[in-house]
């Protein structure tokens, strides 16, 4: 009979590897003696019949509950990742952002000219942030999500959304130039960069309004705000207006690369800002479909 | 009814089952498997696999907590006597409060189905 037990304890202890190994150091000693008595009691009941009908009800329920377990520890430690990841995400997304700017600098500062190579350069480190941009709001999300009020939760979703058009632009651009002859895609592009990054900017603004509120930030929560506002009426009214007083076009260049390096450097702040925050994923996690 | 309760009902058959099973006092996984057993009369039989993973979930929800120490040192462990190396679990406020909720939901239901004497004539 012991010997019936022990093979039986042994093989459950070996299936419970099917579980995360979180889950397993925290439950697996007592799902072994819940088994143990499990065990005891069946075979009281019916002996080795009744020890064998224990198990195949056991047995499909652990490759089921582990199947569970191991799908909510991956989006677990997904959001763990996306959380840890955050502030040196920002940093880089403002480096890019102050990359840009430095190269419209040059520009203006004379250093070269405006030519077919250095006019689109400042594109690539700016298109590209948005790739490291949309994780980092993400996680900037999950960060802020339990002190947030509904206007910053909001403004995140908006920055979160521009972002995403902002991402899928090259997608967008691809089958457009695929399937429609290149006179009539016309400034599609930049119709898309018009909802886009003005949805990023005014998303940061209302979460900065909400940061500054509820210091949602461990430090500096003047940031978002700043980000936001730097980039609004410098890119919307003032270039604007630059164009309507018929400033040059370098000068205009040069008043674009000023709101680049705010808000780029305003976000390497809010990267160091964030740096060593960590919150339990538990506190954002929604708990009622999973009870 | 305040929103903490709120978006936790409906509760799932099992998570009513075990707080419900820990209503009158704090057991171990294997005492709560067998008291909803027995108190659903062996038409729901929670296994260990799931038992663990829903254990898990009601902590991280706040129904439910671990103890910190044996609820009574001279407890039995069922029929095998007692394991230190056992976890004990009960209800925490929230628990209690969302096993009452729960309670009074089934409740109103239960005289709506005697109104319309839905069980034969009960």
């Amino acid at each position: 009979m012991q010997g019936k037990f022990l093979f039986s304890e042994w093989l459950f202890g070996a299936l419970l590897t099917l579980y995360p190994a979180r889950f397993r150091s925290a439950y697996g000693q007592q799902m072994r003696l819940a088994f143990r008595d499990a065990c005891r009691a069946a075979y009281r009941r019916g002996g080795t019949g009744g020890l064998l009908a224990l198990w195949l009800p056991t047995l499909l329920d652990l490759f089921k509950s582990a199947l569970e377990e191991r799908a909510q520890g991956e989006i677990t430690m997904s959001k763990e990742r996306l959380m840890a990841w955050t502030a040196p995400l920002m940093v880089i997304v403002g480096l890019l952002w102050l990359l840009a700017a430095f190269t419209e600098f040059m520009l203006v500062a004379g250093i070269t000219s405006l030519n077919t190579f250095w006019d689109p350069i400042w594109r690539i480190p700016f298109d590209l942030s948005f790739f490291l941009m949309l994780p980092a709001l993400l996680g900037l999300r999950l960060h802020t999500h339990a002190g947030a009020s509904f206007t910053g939760r909001f403004g995140l979703l908006l920055s979160v959304a521009g972002c995403a058009g902002m991402v899928s632009l090259p997608l967008i651009m691809g089958v457009v130039n695929a399937t429609v002859p290149p006179d009539q895609v016309g400034t599609l592009p930049d119709y898309i960069m018009a909802v886009c990054l003005p949805s990023i900017m005014v998303g940061q603004v209302l979460f900065g309004v909400d940061a500054l509120r509820f210091s949602l930030l461990p430090r500096w929560n003047f940031l978002p705000l700043l980000s936001g506002l730097a980039i609004l009426p410098l890119l919307v009214v003032i270039t604007r207006i630059l164009m309507i007083m018929r400033w040059s076009e370098l000068q205009i260049i040069g008043f674009t690369s000023l709101e680049l390096a705010i808000f780029g450097a305003c976000w390497v702040l809010m990267g160091f800002a964030m740096t060593g925050q960590q919150r339990k994923p538990s506190a954002i996690a929604p708990v009622a479909p999973a009870v | 009814m305040s929103d903490d309760i709120q978006r936790l009902l409906p509760l799932t058959p099992t998570v009513f089952h075990m707080l419900l099973a820990l209503a009158d006092g704090e057991k171990h996984g294997y005492a709560i498997m067998k008291t909803v057993e027995e108190e659903t009369q062996g038409q729901m039989q929670i296994r260990i696999g799931s038992l663990y993973g829903s254990i898990q979930r009601m902590i991280e929800a706040g129904l439910i907590r671990e103890l910190d120490e044996r609820p009574d040192p001279n407890l039995e462990d069922g029929a095998h006597g007692a394991d230190s190396r056992r976890r004990y679990y009960g209800l925490t406020d929230l628990g209690r409060r969302v096993l009452t909720a729960e309670s009074e939901r089934i409740a109103r239901a239960m005289s709506v189905i005697r109104a319309k004497r839905i069980l034969g004539g009960v």
